[in-house]
């Protein structure tokens, strides 16, 4: 029985794990498809985390939390659409500067307002939740029921974004904006306007993530508490051939693996633990290796666009 | 159709259209009329400014001066959805489709009246299917557009255009890329589209076209139009004078004096393919100074690995390559061989021979920069390059806005000038000039054949590679034919005949 304990265990944290990048490659998976890549969502995520501590504490709900958050991811996201898609500057240079920028305000903002305060402030977070005691069933109440309302939104959102891109007008210009840019414009698609549009969503989607690790997974924010999520879920992206359901389903073995590697550190105390926190990133590395040279790649990604006009 | 049923004013009125990129006027004060149902051909040279009036009519972008009416009414187009919605559509030489998408949702792209979710293509699929009907125009309409030919990705476009209602339909240089048969097609199409009430545009530089199906013709030369006139109140001469202007004199073969020493010996040379199969086997030749050895043949023969192998690009996989004496493979790099004087006209000229994002001058530099004027110790003699190309500029008529336009914003035949201006530069004594005159118009390769005769006679060696057997006979003291697994020759120019070169093409004996 202690296998079926550890199973579901394992599975449960999954989800728990994998969530926070998921939102963050989903809206990532988005703008790249549009033409733009965006290598500072570990900086928007760090923003977020704060903003929605900040907004959870200040408000007395979480939502106001998510809500602010979203609101900082946006303003992030359009910070870089206006530097790589108005001003055509280098989008991996603007992306940095975005992570080093997150880094700032958040730790300093941090410090400034929650982190200053004695006692230290309790930040209201989202509790599990209840589907009429679904969550008590064997083996699937926990790992199906019993999760963050979070959770089950950027599931949603994956099967959304799937068929926004693949079933709706917008996201058919997307995909041509990201493989073609000329031949959109011939057409009159609107493709610096549209690529604003994904980027600023990318930057939203990526401070959710970044919300529910200070307002579900922990209830409060730690300095730098993203720890590279960011970069694993622009490997998601990749892995996930750039499209939502694959990304969806790369931040789910992510996740897997961070679930999995906390598992073996406790059950092998000899090994120096840094070893198996190494475990995920070694996996992305690995993961880039092989699908880097996907033919998926929008073939003009990370090229500015410039009008003919 | 309304309104445009007025009888007196034309489908399109184009007046005093002028446009400037930088010292360039690539459109000085034209204007074009067109009727309901008119093929209209619009003639000229590379560079002469049709596709500079084409883009600016279909919004692509902003002429200087100028306007357009549509049934007599004005209309500015601030962006090609305006012109896609006046029911102008525009054929691009370069097909604006996206590989990616398949033909059904590449014509549904940009198309506002559709619902926004679902998604529903069966409208376009039926008018998809209407249009092919009409003007016999057949595609798949599931077909991953990067799948497809050619020819079938213009049908595509020609296809999407229609779809769209177009009342005006712009062709730029659409049989540059097609078969025969396939131009055939695409003029029967464009005859039940004419009759059908569908205006048409035919940018074209080859007369075949214009007269194949053409009612009208307006010729632009160097920016400004200079003829305009119905087809059958002109001829043939009349329209190769109004693109050309002044007479271009035809090189001719004479010497001067006799060849000197050979430069390039090739010896028991075999050439294999990437994949293993033999292209050529003990060839024996040799390209002496003074002299033009042509190379003859179908592309794809061993041309370009012959070229390459004489370049020190490419190792053979049998025999002796030797530049001056010395054997290529062993002891020499291309550096070195460039400083021996060897200079390589490529025929891949956007992959290999330019760099088109950089200014002409930075291209000027490539193969140069080791040269003590554009380099003192290890430090780039900005200056001294930009000087040296606008005298490039200056003596081989580039048409640029000067040295610091970047050298994709020239047309084909103006960068292959530059290229010519960059290679023949500073102490060129052997040029492999690799499809040197091909896609341009009649003036530049006139030009540049004229340039290779005045090479030889200043005692350059050259090997020519042309699948233009016309350049090769006028050109070439020595002929060696690339035909069907086999290397015929090489043959004196005075011992052969143009039939025989030719069968030999076909790879007869």
């Amino acid at each position: 029985m202690l296998d079926d304990i550890f199973f579901v265990g394992l599975l449960a944290s999954t989800f728990r794990f994998a969530t926070p990048i998921m939102f963050a490659a989903l809206g990532e998976a988005v703008s790249q498809r549009a033409g733009v890549l965006n290598v500072g969502l570990e900086g928007i995520m760090l923003v977020g985390a704060f903003l929605a501590a900040l907004g959870a504490w200040w408000t007395g709900t979480p939502w106001g939390g998510l809500v602010l958050a979203v609101a900082g991811g946006a303003a992030m996201g359009a910070l870089h659409a206006f530097i790589s898609i108005t001003l055509r500057a280098d989008q991996i240079i603007s992306g940095i500067a975005l992570i080093v920028l997150g880094l700032g305000i958040s730790g300093y903002g941090y410090r400034m307002t929650l982190g200053g305060m004695s006692p230290p402030p309790s930040i209201p977070s989202f509790s599990p939740m209840e589907f009429w005691g679904l969550s008590d069933l064997p083996f699937v109440g926990p790992i199906f029921f019993g999760q963050h309302i979070l959770v089950y939104m950027a599931l949603a959102g994956a099967v959304l974004l799937h068929f926004f891109l693949y079933r709706s007008r917008w996201g058919l210009d997307v995909r041509a904006i990201g493989q073609s840019p000329v031949a959109a414009d011939a057409v009159g698609i609107r493709v610096q306007g549209t690529r604003y549009a994904t980027v600023i969503f990318g930057g939203a989607m990526a401070a959710m993530g970044g919300a529910y690790l200070s307002t579900a997974q922990l209830s409060g924010f730690v300095e730098n508490m993203v720890s590279g999520r960011g970069f694993i879920a622009i490997a998601c992206v990749v892995f996930g051939r750039w499209s939502p359901l694959g990304a969806m389903a790369a931040a789910l073995f992510f996740g897997m693996a961070d679930a999995a590697q906390i598992r073996l550190q406790s059950l092998n105390p000899d090994i120096p633990f840094q070893f198996f926190v190494m475990f995920p990133y070694v996996l992305a590395v690995v993961a880039l290796v092989f699908m880097a040279k996907s033919s998926r790649m929008p073939a003009a990604l990370g090229v500015p666009f410039q009008p003919p006009r | 159709m309304g309104p445009a049923r007025d009888a007196g004013a034309p489908l399109l009125e184009l007046r005093g259209i002028t446009k400037c990129f930088g010292r360039l006027t690539a459109n000085d004060d034209i204007s074009l009329r067109v009727s309901r149902g008119e093929v209209v051909g619009l003639l000229g040279e590379n560079g002469a400014g049709k596709s500079t009036l084409m883009n600016v009519l279909s919004g692509l972008i902003q002429p200087d001066q100028g306007d357009i009416s549509l049934t007599g009414k004005a209309v500015s187009f601030a962006s090609p959805r305006d012109a896609v919605a006046a029911g102008i559509g525009m054929v691009h030489q370069h097909f604006m489709l996206v590989p990616t998408l398949s033909v059904i949702e590449n014509i549904a792209l940009g198309d506002r009246s559709l619902r926004l979710f679902p998604l529903d293509l069966s409208g376009i699929r039926d008018r998809l299917a209407k249009v092919s009907n009409q003007v016999g125009l057949e595609v798949d309409p599931d077909a991953t557009v990067g799948r497809l030919g050619i020819g079938e990705q213009q049908r595509v476009e020609i296809a999407r255009v229609l779809c769209h209602d177009a009342r005006i339909l712009i062709l730029d240089e659409p049989t540059a890329v097609l078969t025969p048969e396939e131009s055939t097609q695409l003029f029967e199409a464009v005859r039940s589209m004419a009759a059908a009430g569908t205006s048409v545009i035919l940018i074209s530089h080859k007369l075949d076209d214009i007269f194949g199906i053409c009612s009208r013709v307006a010729v632009l030369r160097q920016g400004r139009k200079v003829l305009d006139a119905p087809l059958d109140e002109t001829d043939r001469d009349a329209l190769v004078h109004a693109m050309v202007g002044d007479t271009v004199s035809a090189p001719h073969g004479e010497r001067v004096s006799p060849p000197g020493p050979p430069i390039v010996t090739v010896k028991d040379l075999r050439l294999k393919r990437d994949n293993g199969a033999t292209l050529i086997d003990d060839l024996n030749v040799e390209v002496r100074a003074g002299e033009i050895l042509g190379v003859a043949g179908i592309e794809g023969n061993g041309q370009r690995e012959l070229a390459e192998c004489i370049a020190g690009l490419r190792r053979p996989d049998a025999g002796e390559i030797s530049y001056d004496g010395e054997p290529i493979y062993g002891s020499m790099t291309p550096r070195r061989l460039r400083q021996m004087g060897l200079r390589h006209i490529t025929e891949d000229r956007h992959g290999t021979g330019i760099l088109p994002d950089q200014p002409l001058s930075e291209n000027h530099l490539l193969g140069h920069i080791r040269n003590p004027r554009f380099n003192r110790r290890s430090w780039l003699q900005r200056h001294a390059a930009k000087e040296a190309t606008a005298s490039i500029i200056d003596q081989y008529d580039v048409r640029a806005a000067g040295a610091d336009a970047p050298m994709g914003s020239l047309s084909g035949g103006n960068q292959q000038k530059a290229v010519l201006g960059r290679e023949l530069a500073d102490g060129i004594r052997f040029l492999i000039a690799a499809h040197p005159t091909r896609g341009l118009d009649i003036r530049t390769i006139a030009f540049i054949q004229r340039q290779l005769l005045e090479l030889r006679d200043a005692g350059v060696g050259i090997l020519l590679i042309s699948s233009d057997l016309n350049e090769i006979w006028r050109l070439s003291d020595t002929i060696l034919v690339f035909g069907g697994g086999n290397a015929f020759g090489p043959v004196s120019a005075e011992t052969t005949s143009l039939p025989e070169v030719g069968a030999w093409m076909a790879g007869h004996q």
